[in-house]
Order: C-alpha cells, then sequence, then structure tokens
C-alpha cells in the first residue's frame, strides 16, 4: 500500500512498472535501473507525473512517485524543509521500497533542486537525471522562492478572496491555498529555503552522472539552464517550443518523447559497458 | 490476465456489495469531513459532485488496487481512457467495471 514511514513521517508512496510481463521487444528487459519521480514545490505532488509521463516509463522498469514532505498525501511537519533533508526523505524512501543501487531521477523545478543535490551528495544512488525545468540553488535561491511564495499566499487577502474560500470555492481550491499557507507561513519552509547550503556552478563541474536537461523556450529561469549547460559536464539542453516554466503540464508528450528516449540511452549504453566488460572477463579467462 | 472463465465462479461479484465496498474507499480516501458515504450513489459524478483531486483519485485506485488487484489491473484500465473521461467519471461506470472484471453479476 502507498503510506510508508520514513524518517518518523509517514509519506504517500506510488509504486508501478511492468511486474513480471516486460514488454517482448524491450532489448534491455530485467537490466533497466528504476527511475524515481521528483516533483515541484508547493501546489504540486505526485499526481503530476502520475498522470503525464510516469506511466510511459513504467511500461518498462520499476517506478517510484511520492509526494515530499509536507505536499500531497505525505504528512507536514513544521520543519525538516531544507534541500539537504529533500536528499534524506529520497534516501529513506529509496530503503524502504528496497532499492539499494543507482536509480534515474526525473525531477520537476524543485525537486530538480534536490536531484542535483542528490547527485552531489550521494553520487552512488544517483545514475542519471532527467531536470525538467531545474531550479538550482545558486546564491540567493532561497530568498528569491520565498518572495514569490509569500506574493503569492498575500494574494489570498486580496477583495473578495477570502469569502468565496469560505463559502462556494472548490475543495481542490480550499485545499490548495490551506497547503500553501500552512508550509509558507506556519512551517519552517522558508527558513529552510534560505539555510540550505547553496549550490555553487563550480560544485556541478563534479557530477559524474549523464543528465538531460529540458525547459521551455518562454520559461522564465531559462537563464539557470544555460548555467546548468556550461557546469554539469556532458549534459545536454532541450528546449521546447511554445513552453513557459510549466512545461510538463504544457506538453507532457514532448517531455515524455525526451525521457523516454534519454533513458533508453542510458540503457543502450549500460548494455554496451556490460557486454564489453563480459568481453573482457572471457578474454581474461581464455588468455589465463 | 486471462479473461473470465467457467471456473472463475467463485469470484463473481455482488453489485451492490461491490458498490459498498467502494463507496466506503471513497469515503476514506476524500475523507468523512467532506462526503458521507449515504450521499455516494451510481450516479454520483467524481469529478462534479465529489470534487475528487488528482492525488484522491491515485490514492482511491491504490486502494482497490489493493483489495481487488488479483482480478482487476486498475492503472492499465485507467490508461485506456482520455482525461475528459476520468473527469467525467461516475461511481456507477467503475462499480460496473469491478462487476464485470470479477466474472460478471453473481446468480
Amino acid at each position: 500500500m502507498a503510506e510508508l514511514v520514513v524518517r518518523d513521517l509517514r509519506f504517500n508512496v506510488v509504486q508501478m512498472g511492468p511486474g513480471d510481463q516486460p514488454p517482448a521487444d524491450d532489448p534491455y528487459a530485467g537490466h533497466r535501473l528504476p527511475v524515481v519521480f521528483l516533483h515541484g514545490l508547493i501546489m504540486d505532488n505526485l499526481s503530476s507525473f502520475f498522470y503525464t509521463i510516469a506511466p510511459a516509463v513504467a511500461r518498462t522498469t520499476d517506478v517510484v512517485l511520492y509526494d515530499l514532505r509536507g505536499h500531497g498525501r505525505t504528512e507536514r511537519p513544521l520543519d525538516g524543509y531544507r534541500i539537504q533533508d529533500g536528499v534524506d526523505d529520497l534516501v529513506g524512501v529509496l530503503d524502504a521500497v528496497g532499492i539499494e543501487g543507482p536509480v534515474h531521477l526525473v525531477a520537476n523545478s524543485f525537486g530538480g533542486t534536490i536531484a542535483i543535490d542528490a547527485a552531489l551528495r550521494i553520487p552512488d544512488r544517483v545514475a542519471g537525471m532527467v531536470l525538467i525545468e531545474a531550479h538550482p540553488a545558486f546564491e540567493g535561491w532561497g530568498d528569491e522562492m520565498i518572495e514569490d511564495l509569500q506574493d503569492l499566499v498575500e494574494g489570498f487577502d486580496g477583495p473578495g478572496i477570502r469569502d468565496y474560500l469560505a463559502s462556494g470555492a472548490p475543495r481542490s481550491l480550499k485545499t490548495m491555498v490551506r497547503t500553501c499557507e500552512e508550509l509558507v507561513t506556519v512551517s519552517s519552509l522558508g527558513d529552510d529555503l534560505r539555510r540550505s547550503r547553496p549550490t555553487r556552478p563550480e560544485d556541478l563541474a563534479t557530477i559524474d552522472c549523464p543528465s538531460i536537461l529540458l525547459y521551455g523556450e518562454s520559461s522564465d529561469i531559462l537563464d539557470r539552464a544555460f548555467v546548468l549547460e556550461d557546469s554539469i559536464p556532458g549534459t545536454v539542453l532541450e528546449v521546447v517550443d511554445g513552453c513557459s516554466h510549466a512545461l510538463l503540464m504544457e506538453n507532457p508528450h514532448e517531455v515524455e518523447r525526451l525521457t523516454v528516449e534519454w533513458l533508453d540511452r542510458q540503457e543502450a549504453r549500460r548494455a554496451e559497458e556490460r557486454w564489453r566488460s563480459e568481453a573482457a572477463r572471457r578474454g581474461r579467462v581464455a588468455a589465463g | 490476465m486471462s479473461g473470465p472463465t467457467f471456473l472463475d465462479q467463485d469470484a463473481a461479484a455482488d453489485p451492490a456489495a461491490v458498490l459498498a465496498d467502494v463507496r466506503a474507499m471513497i469515503a476514506d480516501v476524500i475523507g468523512e469531513e467532506y462526503v458521507s458515504e449515504a450521499d455516494i450513489t451510481v450516479d454520483t459524478a467524481f469529478y462534479a459532485d465529489l470534487e475528487i483531486e488528482s492525488i484522491e483519485f491515485i490514492a482511491l485506485g491504490e486502494a482497490l488496487q489493493a483489495r481487488y488487484g488479483e482480478h482487476i489491473d486498475f492503472p492499465a484500465w485507467i490508461a485506456t481512457m482520455e482525461v475528459d473521461d476520468i473527469i467525467a467519471m461516475r461511481v456507477g461506470q467503475l462499480v460496473d467495471h469491478i462487476v464485470a472484471s470479477l466474472g460478471g453479476p453473481r446468480g
């Protein structure tokens, strides 16, 4: 079932995969690495991947989706929202579902903030990254995020909005507003984001797993994409026409295509490495 | 998954019992403070009437999978639908699908 206790917190976790029936035409069946999805901040939860690209990935390999702490159907504690907490939560979830080896991370926006920190702090657990509209935690990032979030919450005090929320508003809107207010004004999220250790572009040069960057052409953080492209060794930037920071929602089919193709390329490369090491082993046996 | 056969008679379902199951699961997922089991009928629309949220629909799917997963692949069923179909879905459609997958109504 979907509830796992990790670091004393109840996490909503959804696992999908081909089970014992991988597609007959998948050349990498049985060898594929698991894929873990990391969603964005505040108004997001695992459903944004569940209803878009996760099912396509799950046709061939095991996938794990979970609601980040404070989000969706995971518990909302008052603290523990630093980026490194997000990485510790990720490790806890992986341990709880019994995944000990490396995984591919597919991350959106703030999920990318966590993914990048994970690639730096726990490189043995991260085999590769698909970073969709990732928000790297460069210097000043925490202040920028929390200012935007405070503006959002102050907007709820606009004329007539409280009355509407108290009466006719859809339940989903009420839930969204409550989530926002609890995270932004009650929990330590703001302070925690500010207190998180910033990522320096020179740190990114030490990332040695493969990655791909997916951004919308009119994204307001496209400048970060260019810094990531220049800083992360071997990464590739794909800019999708006609999309903003909401790329995953605006063109899920293109994000799915790029993600599935990239994952296939990683598996092809890993298959090649397995073949080479097996050939080398046989060579040694024959020579010995 | 193989289709139902005559040997599946034990799994044949009572639509009223399935509806009762589904009502309890919906109330549990959404919360009794928002919806009472008594208000859920076969005509209740998940989105228009219950205002079900996407994350709640996933949780309901998990609960259904835990209860009936031996007989029904819910993610595969949902994957055959367009978003508009999911949004317009009524409780009765879900119950019908479960009953059909369990081998049809008993009797």
